[in-house]
């Protein structure tokens, strides 16, 4: 995994590198994160400028940029900030000067300037030896050499080199700079140093690494002065109109060595003249600094702290007050009033965080995605950074924060059940107290991980899903209905929500669990706990619910309200080793099966059975909560409700108007409702209406310039859709029967995919389902896949008469659109089966003629009801398959660079990126490290 | 057939503070852990506060840093 999943830089053929332009993104470092926003040239400007009096270009390298430090915490913005101007910083991290007076050249001309200051750090000098500047690969990890521009002076004329500069990047130091003796020098010296010092002591090695070359900056005949001198007599004549301002930025190991800055101070002097100044400002920070401290630099590297950043900016203010008629200005913050709340669910599976608003949902995401472990449980820095790079904020910005669980009553219930258990015990605790620990402590952790010093709150872990589903639900007044493993001691919860209000009605508590029941089943059949039990649900219709008896009668009680009771005799979760027992093997015939053998009729029987017996009582659970809380409408959430099938059945056996599923209805959405609970608990009289209508859109969005700094800077093959004609193009691919791998927009929040990160291909095609499953997902192929449909033709294409936005309903298909097939009574090959050509839209109808709806309209998502309006001009049918963008047991694709690896290691033909496509066979061969298939094993 | 569901307890916010378990203290960590408990007797408690001190007293803090159990995925630990 990168170090962060934006890429902040990007391939530039002037200057070698920059940032990635118009692009706001939260960068960690060291033990925190910063935020950078950038503009239309790739610069570190922030989109809210002021228009100030006098107008200064700054250039620079990365302290310049602000390396470390958010924008308007780095000394240029608080110039900004102090004083009347306005400055456009055009500095670059990891630029040498001969870069940072090509990106002045290139990019100053249209913002005029009275003013240019200019930062040259003293390792700057070296840099312009170089033709290519070390870095380490965002892919592969790999350390790499990054070409860049550089100068030589030949026959007293500077010479510039490597434009166009190369994309390529070596692994090994370029030995030779074309035409630059010095470089090459240079290069066999820095080798021959990291060799000297990778057998010292770790502090020597990293002085002499980092400061290599610094004696040579005092003495002007060296190799890098020699150099220098010219691409800053060069800068000179490109500002000669200007006040040219220089401040030498020096070692961070001199100021701590308290160093005289003289020599090197009266070379940059033999540049001063009636334009050029140069100041010292190295005595004001030696003075500043105080070791261990980051008064002046940060303690992880040679970069500024916010302390430096303020002491320059006044050092600078100063010069530009007393020399330039700088006018000092009244400070303009305005207090942020925002109450921002971002709520944590993890230590158990499905790690996520949300961040609202003033009640308001702006982000949320699943660390999963982030770190490629699918159901990823660990805390989720990821998914909290995004969160804050989407709110544009620091975490000093949040108001609080909440997690979704109360940990002490899981503590509780925990020790009761460890006596519960007898013998047992001291296994069971010794097993379970050191995850235990880390939820009790995740104070801490957050604090620790974070740098957070405001409230922390917890919630009920069945609170946290009912918020989750009904303030972001169109009702008003709702029935709400939680189903799940366990939550604390909760299994399932009825509760009822009003306007801003949650009240608990009735509870079901552990270990009588039909999550549990239904996870007992995942087990037994070969599946993975908390993330098979969609498979199992998909293999249900295969089978003949022949053993719904034998469950009813020996493993629950069913009451009519719901509520039910399990028989423990038959299960073991509750000593924590295994989910049944070997009484539980013997009422079914045998052990629970391996996982990856052949699932057999017994397995889809089973299915059958526990999917029946699942509906039985999640529809009396529904039926009993319209009756004690006397609502028109219900909403659900917990894992349970992920259950499409049963959801299915909930419009025709109950009398609820409508139903409304949260669709990230597992853990995940509990970070979602806990900060939701919070807020609406401390601001009961907010409006719901601030809340409702979530869109499932709420994670990362990657612009066209940052699709294209990735594209550009692996330079794969790639073309850009004609305008208006995206959609168009896009169904002719498909047409062709061509598999697409779909990229575009926000990524969705919960399991499915809902067309922002989404495999999709022609559902007509009847042998579609079975080149899905085997040449690009690589699973069992008994799996269906879903449609994704016009919302304008639901009721032609379905059994259903509503919109399906969140893919969490199963219905019938049409039987208008029905074909007559063989009975497949006694057939055990899936295969066989799933070849069945049972409608017009073959490859989305499951064997039982059901599908798992997905509805488009155009507010939801216009350019995937653009394309499926095409397509439906082309086939007749404005319906497309819609799996989700991963291989087996691989997170959902979150990254160009996520995408661009999936579809490379499968058989997909066409790679759609925003406004761009790929075709597979125009790419370059793909050379995968990973070892994916031992990695992303089946669920 | 008699209902399986309980009536919740009503008095408790939703939402409260972590300041009771943010304490540095061992024996007030612990008691405000206790009175956090819902469904536990004074019997029960007095039953599990050894055990509490026991555990609380012999972890080790390293493992609020470990992030590497995401790669053990395990029901036991999902449920606890």
């Amino acid at each position: 995994m990168a170090l962060m999943f934006r890429q902040v830089i990007q391939y530039d053929s002037k200057l070698g590198h920059k940032f990635v332009p118009n692009q706001t993104a939260c960068v960690k470092y060291g033990n925190g994160t910063y935020l950078i926003e950038t503009d239309k040239n790739g610069f570190r400007n922030s989109s809210k400028k002021r228009k100030g009096k006098l107008k200064i270009v700054c250039v620079g390298d990365s302290f310049t940029a602000g390396d470390g430090v958010s924008n308007q915490y780095r000394f240029t913005d608080l110039l900004e900030e102090k004083y009347d101007c306005e400055i456009l910083n055009l500095a670059g991290s990891g630029y040498g000067i001969d870069q940072q007076v090509l990106a002045y050249e290139q990019y100053a001309k249209d913002f005029e300037h009275d003013i240019v200051l200019f930062f040259p750090f003293l390792d700057d000098l070296n840099r312009n030896l170089l033709p290519a500047r070390e870095g380490i690969d965002r892919s592969s990890g790999q350390r790499v050499y990054i070409p860049k521009p550089y100068f030589t002076m030949e026959n007293g004329e500077l010479l510039l080199h490597n434009i166009p500069v190369p994309k390529e990047r070596k692994t090994k130091p370029l030995q030779k700079a074309p035409g630059n003796k010095a470089a090459e020098f240079s290069h066999k010296i820095l080798n021959k140093a990291e060799s000297v010092a990778k057998r010292l002591t770790k502090t020597f090695k990293t002085e002499i690494l980092n400061q290599s070359w610094y004696p040579e900056s005092n003495d002007i005949n060296s190799d890098r002065w020699k150099i220098t001198i010219p691409i800053i007599n060069k800068f000179k004549e490109l500002t000669k109109e200007k006040s040219l301002l220089i401040f030498p930025l020096p070692y961070k190991i001199s100021v701590e060595r308290k160093e005289s800055s003289s020599r090197y101070m009266s070379i940059f002097k033999t540049f001063e003249d009636k334009n050029t100044k140069v100041y010292d400002i190295s005595e004001t920070l030696r003075k500043s600094h105080i070791p261990g401290e980051e008064t002046v630099f940060l303690n992880i590297c040679w970069h500024f702290s916010h302390n430096g950043n303020e002491l320059v900016a006044n050092e600078i203010g100063n010069v530009l007050k007393s020399k330039y008629g700088a006018t000092p200005i009244a400070p303009t913050k305005t207090e942020d009033k925002t109450v921002r709340v971002l709520g944590i669910s993890c230590f158990y599976h499905d790690s996520a965080a949300c961040i609202i608003e003033d009640g308001k949902i702006i982000a949320a995401a699943q660390e999963e995605r982030f770190t490629r472990v699918k159901h990823d449980k660990s805390f989720p820095l990821n998914a909290i950074n995004y969160c804050l790079e989407e709110s544009k904020v620091s975490i000093h910005q949040v108001s609080k924060i909440v997690y979704y669980d109360l940990e002490t009553w899981t503590i509780e219930r925990a020790l009761w059940n460890s006596f519960e258990i007898g013998d047992l015990k001291d296994e069971f605790w010794s097993a379970a107290k050191q995850s235990l620990y880390k939820k009790l402590f995740l104070p801490k952790i957050i604090r620790n991980r974070t740098g957070y010093e405001g409230e922390i709150f917890k919630c009920q872990h069945h609170i946290s899903h009912a918020a989750g589903a009904f303030y972001p639900s169109p009702f008003k007044e709702a029935a709400i209905l939680v189903i799940d493993g366990v939550g604390e001691w909760a299994c399932s919860t009825i509760a009822k929500g009003s306007g801003s209000k949650i009240e608990i009605i009735k509870q079901q508590n552990y270990p009588h669990s039909l999550g549990l029941l239904y996870s007992a089943f995942t087990y037994y059949t070969g599946f993975k706990v908390n993330s098979g039990e969609y498979k199992l649900m998909g293999l249900a219709p295969y089978g003949d619910p022949k053993y719904c008896d034998i469950i009813k009668e020996h493993l629950i009680e069913i009451n009519e309200d719901g509520s039910i009771q399990l028989n423990l005799d038959y299960f073991s979760f509750q000593e924590g080793n295994r989910m049944t027992n070997s009484k539980f093997d013997e009422l079914f015939g045998g052990p629970a099966r391996d996982a990856e053998t052949d699932i057999t009729m017994k397995e889809m029987d089973l299915a059958a059975s526990i999917q029946k017996v699942t509906e039985e009582v999640v529809i009396k659970m529904a039926n009993h909560a319209k009756m004690v809380t006397n609502c028109d409408y219900l909403v659900m959430s917990g894992g349970v409700a992920l259950n499409c099938v049963a959801n299915g059945y909930l419009f025709d056996n109950t009398s609820f108007k409508d139903i409304y599923f949260q669709p990230a209805a597992g853990d995940a959405g509990g970070a979602m409702g806990c900060a939701l609970a919070w807020y609406y608990e401390n601001f009961p009289d907010t409006d719901k209406s601030t809340t409702e209508n979530m869109s499932a859109y709420l994670g990362p969005e990657f612009s066209s310039d940052e699709i294209l700094a990735f594209i550009d800077t692996k330079d794969y093959p790639y073309h850009q859709f004609e305008t208006g004609k995206r959609a168009a193009k896009i169904s002719e691919i498909l047409h062709e029967d061509l598999i697409i791998g779909y990229f575009d927009g926000r990524m969705e929040f919960g399991p499915r995919a809902l067309g922002a990160r989404s495999i999709i291909g022609n559902p007509l095609n009847p042998e579609m389902q079975s080149k899905l499953n085997l040449k690009i997902k690589y699973r069992e192929s008994f799996r269906p896949f879903a449609p994704i449909f016009l919302e304008e033709r639901t009721s032609e294409y379905f059994d259903f008469d509503r919109p399906s936005p969140h893919m969490l309903i199963v219905k019938q298909v049409n039987k208008n659109l029905l074909k007559q097939t063989e009975s497949n009574e006694g057939e055990e090959d899936l295969l066989k089966i799933i070849n069945q050509v049972r409608s017009d839209i073959p490859a989305i109808t499951h064997v039982d003629n059901s599908a798992r709806l997905q509805s488009v309209n155009e507010d939801q998502n216009k350019r995937v009801h653009d394309i499926l309006k095409e397509f439906e001009k082309k086939s007749g049918k404005g319906v497309l398959i819609n799996t989700s963008f991963n291989v087996r047991g691989e997170p959902i694709v979150c990254t160009p660079e996520d995408a661009y690896r999936c579809f490379m290691r499968t058989e997909m033909d066409v790679l759609v990126l925003g406004d761009f496509y790929l075709i597979k066979e125009e790419q370059p061969k793909f050379e995968d490290t990973d070892s994916w298939r031992e990695t992303f094993v089946l669920d | 057939m008699e209902s399986f569901y309980i009536d919740p307890t009503k008095s408790k916010a939703h939402t409260i503070s972590t300041a009771n378990i943010e304490v540095e203290d061992l024996d007030r960590l612990i008691e405000n852990l206790l009175l956090e408990f819902q469904n536990s007797s004074e019997e029960e408690k007095n039953k599990y506060r050894p055990i509490l001190k026991d555990w609380l007293s012999s972890m080790d803090d390293s493992v609020l840093s470990q992030d590497d159990e995401k790669k053990v995925r395990d029901f036991l630990y999902e449920m606890f």
